[in-house]
């Protein structure tokens, strides 16, 4: 069963006295595993597409399936649900909340589903140490670098333990070598762990790791949508990975 | 909830001045109704024992029908100021004395002029028990026994009649029967408590020596009674009317002089007004900074939904930084105002007129439950729905929207 399954998207905006399509009737599948770009220039609809992907938002139209789930029409706090126990979000500006710590920030979304300290704050620790922050645990945000505020969001993105993480153009606030090192990182944590991974982004360095280019343009996925990546993630779920 | 509790401290902390300001506004929402509140009800109280322990008692016995006529001080409703009425009252739980009055009407003369009195014959050892500040704005001496025609006029009609303490003069009334008797009397001192009538027109001179002079012997036509505490005399009073039955009418301080109780309820009304304004201002302040946080912060309120928070959350989040300003605010003002009060009341009060009067009173500034609670309450609430608005706005926003603020 494909972890995302989205059939005839489509998403239209009123702005002022017009409407803005946004999405023209999209259909996608991801399968577990998979580590997937989504590129478009801007305006094309890929935010909103990872934004539907994410239950931020939801289709005006069409049938979205996670992970067999159809949760195109829930409320807004069962998507929350959703949100919170399958999908981990990694954003452009990192969105750490400043008056928490490197440990609290990561905890977060686990503290407020009223997860059990112990345990919590065991897997917290692991992958911290995984990302490479175990020296900044009671550091604030504002006392770190771009990088390591990226790796608290990804360890924050990670501790729930979803089925997809979602990164919002991951790497456009980082200088070269630390985006390196975050898109390192990021099919570390794909490779050993299985994590699904759907980014938006415009670095070559993301696309060239990319085993899937979706291309998306004026609310159209386009042709040439990577087949053989797609497959590649197929067998990279299949392995089990 | 113990997270939405910490995260909503330090997000009050976070940024310290603003906080800073609106616990102000709070506090001195809080410390000014107190401070204001305090000194209304002491100088209420203040009014309230000027007339309950310095002129009329708790309450006051009558015969049935005196009220209607006092104004002409009847003699002709008297009593026994012996016997069963007063032992029986002063038996009552709760009454610390009874004293007997004969009051009357008639004209003081100084040998070359005369003017009209009204004069109150007292048992100076009752009276003062029940009316310990009776002297208080005495100048000279008080009535006593010792001093059988001893009188006290007041300051105005001993200066209109050329009075000085030690010198006298001729007090002339009629008896029940109207016959015309007079006796002289010896002026020990001038009572100035700035109410007009009493200072042109009262005189009090021992019992005896009224009931001499009026051929009344071992009558009384006035009881006034004394408690324990102002807030039994109601249920003192009830209790005494039945004791006397219906020859007799029991009436209260606040049915004698009606005019201070609605005084005193008029400075709570118009406090009650002021203190609404203080708190209005503390509110608009509450409801500011947390428009403000709400505005500074939507960025991180969209995080915090799409990492799965739901909006009842949010909405809890934010209500408990109101709740936390709400504390902090409430706690710093009260503190404040019951340090001032405290200072205050041990140095014995402020000195100040109370309003129509000459008299100075000292104002011990008093906080009692019906002051303290309702202000705290409504600081507390106010701040806390002052905080429902912003709270609600911040769980109404759209997380896509939430995240793209800047």
């Amino acid at each position: 069963m494909a972890l995302v399954q989205l059939q005839n998207i489509k998403k239209s905006y009123q702005l002022g006295k017009t409407e803005v399509v946004a999405l023209k009737g999209v259909d996608l599948t991801i399968e577990h595993g998979e580590f997937t770009v989504v590129m478009g220039p801007s305006g094309s609809g890929k935010t909103t597409l990872l934004n539907i992907i994410g239950c931020l938002d939801r289709a005006s139209s069409g049938s979205y399936k996670l992970d067999g789930d159809e949760i195109g029409h829930r409320d807004f706090n069962d998507l929350a649900e959703v949100r919170n126990r399958k999908i981990g979000f990694i954003f452009q500006n990192f969105n750490l909340i400043p008056v928490l710590d490197v440990v609290e920030n990561i905890e977060f979304p686990c503290v407020i589903r009223g997860e059990d300290r112990k345990a919590l704050r065991e897997r917290t620790l692991k992958i911290a140490a995984e990302v490479g922050l175990t020296p900044y645990l009671k550091q604030k945000p504002d006392e770190l670098s771009g990088g390591q505020r990226q790796r608290v969001a990804i360890a924050r993105a990670l501790v729930t333990e979803p089925q997809l993480v979602l990164a919002d153009e991951p790497t456009a606030n980082l200088d070269s070598t630390t985006a390196d090192q975050i898109i390192d990182l990021m099919l570390k944590l794909n490779r050993e762990h299985g994590v699904t991974f759907v980014f938006s982004t415009h670095d070559p360095r993301v696309m060239e790791h990319a085993r899937r280019v979706v291309r998306i343009h004026d609310g159209v996925m386009e042709d040439g949508t990577d087949a053989a990546a797609h497959e590649a993630g197929r067998m990279h779920a299949a392995m089990g990975h | 909830m113990f997270t939405l509790i910490r995260l909503a401290i330090r997000n009050v902390l976070r940024n310290k001045s603003r906080a800073a300001f609106t616990v102000g506004a709070i506090g001195f929402g809080v410390l000014m109704t107190l401070l204001l509140g305090s000194f209304v009800v002491g100088l209420g109280n203040a009014m309230v024992d000027d007339i309950v322990q310095g002129k009329v008692g708790a309450f006051q016995v009558h015969r049935k029908g005196y009220s209607d006529v006092r104004e002409n001080q009847p003699l002709d409703l008297d009593f026994a100021d012996t016997g069963a009425n007063l032992s029986n009252i002063k038996k009552i739980h709760g009454v610390t004395g009874v004293s007997p009055r004969l009051v009357f009407s008639g004209m003081a003369a100084n040998g070359s002029q005369s003017t009209m009195i009204v004069v109150t014959g007292i048992d100076p050892a009752q009276e003062y028990r029940v009316l310990p500040h009776a002297n208080d704005f005495l100048e000279g001496k008080p009535v006593d026994n010792a001093v059988a025609n001893g009188a006290i006029f007041g300051k105005d009609l001993a200066d209109a009649l050329g009075l000085k303490a030690g010198t006298g003069g001729t007090i002339q009334a009629a008896s029940k029967s109207g016959q015309q008797n007079a006796l002289d009397f010896e002026l020990r001192g001038a009572l100035n408590n700035g109410n007009a009538f009493e200072s042109k027109r009262s005189v009090v001179v021992p019992l005896r020596w009224a009931q001499n002079l009026l051929g009344m012997e071992g009558r009384v036509t006035e009881l006034a009674v004394s408690t324990q505490n102002r807030e039994d005399i109601p249920a003192i009073a009830a209790q005494v009317q039945n004791l006397l039955g219906p020859d007799y009418e029991v009436q209260t301080w606040k049915q004698l002089r009606p005019n201070v109780d609605d005084v005193v309820n008029f400075q709570r009304m118009v406090l009650g007004a002021i203190c609404s304004i203080f708190l209005v201002i503390a509110i608009i302040g509450v409801v500011n900074t947390m428009l403000m946080a709400v505005l500074e912060r939507t960025r991180e309120i969209g995080t915090m939904m799409a990492v799965g928070m739901r909006r009842h959350r949010i909405t809890e989040l934010f209500l408990w930084e109101a709740t936390t300003l709400a504390v902090i605010g409430t706690g710093s003002g009260l503190a404040v105002a019951l340090a001032i009060i405290e200072a205050v009341a041990r140095k014995g009060g402020v000195p100040a007129n109370a309003p129509g009067s000459a008299a100075v009173y000292y104002i011990v500034p008093a906080v009692p439950f019906d002051l303290l609670a309702p202000t705290l309450l409504a600081a507390f609430v106010g701040t806390i729905l002052a905080g429902a608005y912003p709270s609600w706005r911040a769980a109404r926003l759209n997380p896509v929207d939430a995240l793209r603020a800047t």
